[in-house]
Formats: C-alpha cells, structure tokens, sequence
C-alpha cells in the first residue's frame, strides 16, 4: 500500500464565533422580549428612582458615551437634517479629532433624544457572561473550535438582563418614537418597555448609507461566484 | 470518482446555524446535502485534479503582464483607460490571497477548465470548514473508514497565506450586507485571519465612506487594507470608481484580478496555450447574432453564478439561464459535458461540477456542486467528498 501524505487540515477552528455583524440573529415570534426602561433624560430617571440616582448617572454615561459609536452618519448637516429634523444634528467628535490632523469635512451625527437602560430591580447581581444566540455557538468539543476568549470585546458579553445602556434618537417624520441608533422603534415615551434581542445592542456605524460602492450588487442574489 | 450515499448527521442543521451557517438551505432547497458525498481515489487527486489546478493557475498569472502590457487586450476585457495604470499597480507587487477554478472532471479523462472564479470567489466556509468536519464526524460515527482522507487544506493555508501576505491593520473585510451567504464567506476568512494574528473589522461595503481621496470607515478611521467580497468589475463602474485612484487602500483580492475574473481570460489562455490538455477550445465571438453551433457555451464576459449562459450540447439540445450580465459581449467555449450521477434520494439524474481551490499559489482543496442542470448555479448544492483507494 502507498503511503500518501495527508491531505486536508490537520485542524480546522473557528475563533469567531459571533457573526461579524450581530445581525445574525434575526428577529422572530419566538424572539425572547427584554423588558428595559426608556429615559429622556438623566433628570427623568432620577425623579422616578430616587434611591437611585447614581445608577441613573452611570447609566446616562454609557449611553452617552455610546451615542457618537453608534449614531448613523452623515456627510452633510442637510442629509442629517433631512432625517432627524432642524437643529437636531451635531459633529461627530470622532470625526472632528481625525479631521484635525488632515484636511477635510466632518461627518455629522443625529442628537441623543434618549437613552434606555436595564430595568434597575431586574439586575442580577453578577454581571453574567453571555451572548444572544444562547442555545448554539457553543463549542461542541474542545478539539475542534479554538479559545473563545479571541472573540472581539464588542460582540461579547451581552446576557439578556444586563443589557448596555444605549442612546436612542427621533426621527424627523415620526418625532413621537424613540429609536435605537440601528433604527429599531422601541418606546413611543419614556417608561417600561420589552425591546426584542435585536434591538439590545446598537452594532458600530448606522443604517445610513454613506458608500460608493455597492449599487450594482442590487440585481444579483450574491456578489460571490 | 463515485458518487455513494451515506446517513446524515443527526442535528447537523442546528449544529451549521451554531457556527454561522445559516445558508444550509436557500429558498427551502437544501444547499449543503449530505445525503451523499463523492469518492475520489488518489490517483485522480494527485495525479489529475491537484497538479492540473496549479498547472492551470500557473498559465492563468502568466497572462497578467501580457495584458497589462497590451492596450489591445484591456480594451478586449472592457476595461477602461482610466483604470490601466492602477491594476497594473498592483502587479506583482501584491499577491493573491486565493481563487477557485471550475473543472468538467469525471474521473476518468483529463481535467478541463470551465472558468476562473479568480475574484470573490465563494464557497469557502463550506469547503474548508463544514465538509471537514462532516468527514471527522461521519469516521466517528464508523460510517467511513478512518483511511479516509479529504482533499482540503483550505483552512491552513488561508492562514498561512494571511501571515504571509503582511496586511495592513486594523484590516477590514467587508461584503454587501444583504447576502448573509456573502457574509459568511466574509465571516470565515475574517476568522482565518484572525488565526493569523491580525487585528480585523467587518465593515458593510454600503457603509465604506471617502474623505479627501481616501478610503474611511464609519467613524473616520482610514481604512488601510480591506478585503471586499464584491467583484472588481463592479468596483470600476461605480461611483467611488475615481476614489480607488487616488486612494492607498490595499485591497484583497489585488487590482489586477479584474482581469481574471473576465471570461476573456479564457480565449486568451487558449491564444496563448492552445491544444493545453486542461483547456477547452475558447473564442471572443465577433457577431452575437451568429447562432451557437452543437457543442458550444456562450458566456458574457462578466458573469456570476451561471448566469446569462447558453449552451448547446452535442445532439443540439439548447439550454439557456437567465441573468443581468452580458452587455459587454460574450465568448464561446466547446461544450464539456459535466460528469452525470444517480441521486437514488431523489430518484434524479444529477451533473457534478469540481471546484478546485487555489491559496497563495498552490492547489488547496475541492468542492463538488451537483445540479440537475448543466448550468451550475448558486442554487447547486454543495456536497462532501473523500479520498479512499
């Protein structure tokens, strides 16, 4: 018998298992509702949860910290406005720092309208790891898939009832809404409400087109081949 | 090369959406069917299907300085005047990451090259990753002897070719959003490369920005190096086609592979190797309205997924796909029939396309796509294979 050298991969491993997006997983009936709470402002929390304040200001913090990651962009004031309404658009700070040291316009960001939060007697008290797709990507034995701690920050740790606080914005055309910065409405005003899993974690950069690219890809199923 | 039944995994489906795989199945037909998989001995891996691929790759990169060289041949492709000087940039200077080539193989007769998916290339997830799990699964289960191999390096050697390839970082990959197929392509190379060390960021290709001549992400960020699952062809045609020239994005797949994903390459080869063992005989056709003689494939220039092809097989049968592209004129190749098969599952005839891959510059594994069409299209499904004497 011939002794042949081998031919496939002596291992295979995927080190990402959270889709690149996180938009993998969509929304369905079945879909698990996360009750949260919708805030226009830091004041509102405050008055309605006096025991706690500080929480509020964390919370409020996250979020704004959030906002200029995740707001949808814009190249001109007008197509912000166009969107979010008059005066109701700002420089992105991201934008500004990276402009400084080149020449060059500044893309523009909706205004924070908003901000939701995990509901505070809801909170477990151990930040428990854990990712939307609870029932798979799970290593099926540990030859196969390797460490999973090389997954990036930004996709992990998300469990159900510790959701990020994250900012939320009105559009122009339906100024009543709140919405995440992936355009999710969650709350028509302040309150308790259940946002669907999608809606939990705002994902880098909006729905807004900004491109040059991809207007062919319109006509056909995959640009693959 | 046999095509054999074989029990499927139990749980496969939630185990292919656990990792990603959620294209199994597309518009309710299966796409990956491990219903049965394809036998091939390793005589026809190693002496015919594996030196043929890289023999084939070999002519294919031999014709890039020709063409570049030639203001005759980049206007033959359709390619503008504006963009001569920057594919040529890119030569040599900035190799492949990775194509595949289409092969009319039966096992029994030289390989034949079909055509070159040398620009985005998909697939790749299912080939690399999926089939060699389903292989190491079905020796486990003790329905396929333990001496049964795989013709498939496709993971190790994206690694390899992502270390070797010294790319720029943070690198970015990037797809056309909607395709959750494009996506998971994109995902698993993004995967490899993270094996490799490098520091990666998905990016909608829709959301790619510009500012002053450069390449931006969302927040600003330049973006240095970016892998596109998106076809050259289109890249020159759009509107940030007169960014690209002003632009240091290093891009994978390099500038210059928008000559080999042209279907022009495949007269060219034959110009310039004609009467290769592995070529079938191509022409640029001079009049569309010249009627496809028995034996013939029309194909646009541009073209994906089997689209706008026409064929005519040797009793005169005509077959035809329909599809968005052939506006930039067509070529014609002598028709190879693809080898058929018996799917006793679905009690149907099937015809059996060989996908080889190539990494870097080496032949790195196959993929087999079954249709009851001669037409090989996105919709064929995607089976498993083994080596076993």
């Amino acid at each position: 018998m011939t002794m042949h050298l081998r031919k496939r991969s002596n291992t295979v491993a995927l080190a990402l298992l959270m889709p690149a997006t996180g938009l993998l997983m969509t929304a369905c009936s079945q879909d698990p509702q996360t009750p949260a709470v919708v805030y226009s402002s830091v004041q509102e929390c405050q008055d309605k949860n006096p025991q706690g304040k500080e929480q509020c200001l964390t919370d409020y913090q996250q979020a704004a910290a959030l906002h200029p990651k995740v707001a949808p962009k814009y190249q001109t004031v007008q197509e912000c406005e166009a969107d979010f309404g008059a005066q109701r658009c700002e420089i992105s700070p991201e934008r500004q720092q990276y402009a400084s040291n080149s020449s060059g316009g500044s893309f523009f960001m909706p205004m924070m309208m908003g901000y939701m939060a995990s509901q505070m007697f809801n909170r477990p008290q151990v930040m428990q790891p854990g990712s939307f797709s609870s029932a798979g990507a799970q290593p099926r034995d540990n030859v196969r898939q390797a460490d999973n701690n090389q997954s990036s920050g930004s996709t992990g740790g998300a469990a159900a009832a510790t959701m990020q606080p994250q900012p939320l914005y009105k559009s122009r055309d339906d100024a009543g809404t709140f919405r995440t910065a992936n355009n999710s409405a969650v709350a028509s005003k302040s309150g308790a409400v259940n946002v669907p899993s999608q809606a939990l974690s705002p994902r880098v950069g909006g729905q807004r087109r900004i491109g040059g690219f991809g207007a062919t890809a319109a006509s056909v199923e995959s640009a693959g081949g | 090369m046999q095509r054999k039944p074989i029990e499927q995994r139990s749980g496969w489906r939630e185990y292919a959406e656990s990792v990603g795989f959620d294209y199994h199945t597309i518009g309710g037909e299966p796409y990956w069917d491990e219903s049965a998989y394809y036998q091939f001995s390793w005589q026809q891996i190693e002496a015919e299907l594996e030196p043929a691929t890289e023999e084939l790759h070999e002519m294919a990169l031999s014709l890039v300085p020709d063409i570049l060289a030639s203001e005759q041949l980049l206007s033959q492709l359709g390619i503008a005047a504006s963009h001569w000087d920057y594919l040529a940039a890119s030569w040599p200077g900035q190799p492949q990451l990775y194509g595949r080539m289409d092969l009319c193989y039966d096992g029994l007769t030289t390989p034949k090259l079909l055509e070159l998916n040398y620009d985005t290339p998909t697939s790749v997830f299912e080939s690399g990753f999926f089939q060699w799990i389903w292989l190491e699964d079905q020796i486990e289960n003790g329905l396929l002897p333990a001496t049964a191999d795989q013709f498939n390096s496709l993971q190790e050697k994206l690694i390899e070719a992502f270390k070797a390839l010294a790319l720029p970082q943070p690198f970015y990959f990037s797809s056309v959003e909607a395709s959750s197929e494009d996506r998971g392509n994109v995902r698993y190379l993004m995967d490899c490369a993270v094996q490799a060390g490098l520091s990666t960021q998905y990016i909608p290709l829709e959301t790619l920005g510009q500012r002053g001549g450069q390449f931006v992400d969302v927040v600003g960020t330049a973006v240095n190096g970016m892998f596109k699952l998106y076809p050259w062809e289109f890249m020159l045609a759009e509107e940030y086609a007169s960014v690209l020239l002003t632009s240091d994005t290093r891009f994978v797949e390099p500038p210059w592979k928008a000559l080999l994903s042209n279907k022009g390459i495949l007269p060219l080869l034959w110009q310039k190797f004609p009467d290769h063992p592995n070529l079938l005989p191509s022409f640029f056709e001079d009049s569309a309205n010249q009627p496809l003689q028995k034996g013939w494939v029309r194909k646009p220039l541009y073209s994906r997924e089997g689209a706008n092809v026409e064929l005519v097989d040797f009793n005169g049968e005509r077959l035809a796909a329909s599809g968005p592209y052939g506006s930039e004129g067509y070529i014609r190749q002598q028709f190879c029939p693809l080898p058929k098969f018996y799917d006793e599952s679905r009690q149907s005839a099937v015809y059996t396309l060989v996908g080889s891959w190539v990494v870097g510059d080496r032949a790195a594994g196959i993929a087999l796509r079954e249709d009851a069409s001669l037409i090989t299209r996105n919709s064929s499904r995607f089976l498993p294979h083994i080596i076993l004497d």
